[in-house]
């Protein structure tokens, strides 16, 4: 699976995305590619922006999961909860 | 001309760059000098945060000019998004580094030039503008770093240039020549000049038809031959000879300023931006202190949430996290931050195209962001020291923690809340030591221009007559006709 990351630029992030984003790399299966620039092609997008600002632009609005503070898509959850969950949903991609 | 002090020779070019400590044990590589080493880190921060993807949105800008990637730190501003994500973009640096990071005062240099270039080619059909596009051009394909040169030493502040006793008191030109000008003069307090590549230079004060050689702008590589960087001196600088006492040891405080001497500098004709246009100086000065003013609600809150951070942490260390007034006083610093952002935002939020094209600042808001920070920082940093109690201007020394007698008797005595290693605690009081120290201060104060400086704007924007009009109309006096 090709999965593309959009960060926003995190000027005042409440959670720290990097965390976030290196749990999901090091529990998702080894033949994931993760791609930062080029995001037409992927499988699926995520969106990580730090804040419920949410000034990352998503490229498209299909094939993307907006994490926006502690919040997937609009709904919330504790902040150590936002990886299970986006494993969860990632593994029915 | 240097009787103490340590000289390092540039071999590339034959300028010098004169550091002033007769003490220090220095070699003769600058980029591992300790008192320049910490802000080359802090200018480098700025680099690497272009090429990580979690700052990238706001870290990379796409040029007008080439349609090229680029550094925002080289981008002319084309839209309002582009002056939202400046302060964003200063802030989330500021995070990281704890203390300037150097690059916006060159930054805001250039945007101002390319504007005021454009209004004066069209007055007097001259090419300044496209000289300015081709250096901002360059500029952005190097990606490199550019110094803000706008203050002179200025002498008697009371005189004009021309009547000035020494008549080199404002950068001006000596000499025209067919392929350039010589200029004489210095500028003061130079941020990053040490480890820069490039100076652009423009005129500090409004200047009359009589001050005319002093209406000059223009830029050079700081190595150019004739340019002299005499380095500034710090709030207990020694400490850059350790690590634990400097607070910051990888970025060190404030931007490492420096006098930057012009001792009859040629200037070749492509890197003239201003010359004699006396009536679009005071233009030229609003314009960069608007632009740099409206930094200052961004930079400083991100060193201040570091500084927010390290006071917070202090509190449990200390064991008094849940104590009442100590939280109301970091609710306290968190809303002079928050409320100085938010100026800064809303001078990016209202923004407006010049007649250049590119975009600049609300410019009462970011007078007042500017304003409200020769304040705030200086109440932020009262409560940073109310916190974090009077350890921090008592500590012994790093070299006294690693002596085998003295150094256990410190770790004792300067513990606090079980489980917090000592070493965390003098850490973190060191950098809050760093952070509210005196040259720190003094950058809030004075960088960008005075606080009056400010003050003449705000009351110019303050629409005064209107808000008369306003309490007539209330009350039912009538408005002459
Ligand atoms: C850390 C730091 C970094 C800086 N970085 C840069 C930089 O990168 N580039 C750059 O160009 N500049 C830089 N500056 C310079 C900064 O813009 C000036 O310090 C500021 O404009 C004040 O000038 P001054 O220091 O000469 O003080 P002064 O002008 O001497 O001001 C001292 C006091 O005198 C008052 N005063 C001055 N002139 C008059 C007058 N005519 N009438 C009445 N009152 C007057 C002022 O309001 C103030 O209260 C930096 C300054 C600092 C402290």
């Amino acid at each position: 699976m090709k999965i593309g990351i959009k960060y926003c630029g995190g000027c005042n992030p409440v959670i720290d995305r990097k965390r976030l984003v290196k749990r999901l790399m090091r529990e998702l299966p080894d033949d994931c590619v993760y791609e930062y620039f080029n995001l037409d092609n992927c499988d699926i997008v995520l969106v990580v922006n730090g804040c419920s600002l949410a000034c990352a632009e998503a490229p498209s609005k299909e094939n993307t999961i907006t994490i926006a503070g502690c919040t997937i898509d609009g709904w919330t959850y504790p902040e150590k909860e936002l990886a299970d969950q986006l494993l969860a949903r990632l593994s029915t991609t | 001309m240097v009787c103490f002090g340590h000289l390092l020779f540039k071999p590339e070019a034959l300028s010098w760059l004169f550091i002033l400590h007769n003490y220090m044990d220095l070699t003769d590589n600058i980029v591992d000098n300790p008192f320049i080493r910490p802000h080359i880190n802090s200018a480098a921060a700025t680099y690497d945060i272009a090429f990580d993807p979690e700052y990238m949105d706001l870290a990379v800008a796409t040029s007008h000019l080439t349609g090229e990637k680029i550094n925002r730190f080289t981008h002319i501003q084309q839209s309002r998004d582009d002056m939202v994500k400046k302060p964003k973009f200063l802030r989330a640096i500021g995070r990281k580094t704890g203390t300037c990071f150097q690059r916006c005062v060159g930054w805001d240099a250039l945007n101002t030039v390319y504007s005021v270039s454009y209004e004066i080619d069209q007055k007097y059909g001259t090419d300044y503008h496209e000289r300015v596009c081709n250096y901002v051009k360059y500029i952005q394909k190097n990606d490199l770093m550019v110094v803000g040169g706008m203050t002179d030493p200025k002498g008697d502040r009371g005189l004009p240039p021309h009547k000035q006793p020494d008549p080199d008191l404002f950068v001006h030109v000596v000499e025209k020549k067919e392929d350039g000008i010589i200029v004489r003069g210095a500028k003061a307090h130079q941020t990053g000049a040490a480890n820069s590549h490039e100076i652009l230079v423009m005129p500090t004060v409004s200047l009359k038809p009589e001050d005319k050689d002093y209406a000059v702008s223009f830029a050079l590589p700081l190595d150019t031959p004739g340019i002299t960087l005499i380095f500034g001196r710090q709030t207990n600088d020694e400490r850059k000879l350790g690590t634990l006492d400097q607070g910051n040891p990888t970025y060190g405080v404030v931007g490492g300023e420096a006098l930057v001497v012009f001792n009859d500098v040629f200037v070749p004709w492509e890197r003239v931006f201003m010359l004699g246009e006396t009536e679009f100086v005071g233009m030229l000065v609003e314009r960069f202190a608007t632009y740099h003013r409206h930094n200052y609600g961004a930079c400083k809150v991100g060193v201040i949430d570091v500084l927010i951070g390290a006071t917070a942490l202090m509190a449990d260390y200390n064991g008094v996290p849940k104590a009442s007034h100590i939280k109301d006083k970091i609710i306290e610093m968190v809303y002079l931050n928050e409320n100085m952002h938010a100026t800064s935002l809303a001078a990016g939020y209202e923004s407006r195209a010049l007649p250049a094209g590119n975009y600049y600042p609300h410019t009462m808001y970011a007078n007042i962001t500017k304003q409200s920070i020769t304040r705030y920082h200086y109440e932020i940093c009262r409560l940073a020291h109310d916190i974090t109690g009077g350890f921090i201007a008592t500590l012994p020394s790093e070299k006294d923690l690693a002596h085998p007698v003295v150094g256990p008797m410190i770790t004792k005595y300067f513990q606090a809340t079980a489980g917090v290693p000592t070493l965390d605690r003098i850490k973190i009081g060191r950098l809050i030591e760093n952070v509210t120290g005196g040259t720190s201060l003094v950058e809030s104060m004075h960088g960008a221009g005075s606080p009056q400086a400010q003050r003449v704007m705000i009351l110019r924007d303050a629409n005064l007559e209107q808000l008369k009009k306003l309490a007539k109309d209330i009350v039912g006096i009538d408005e002459e006709e």
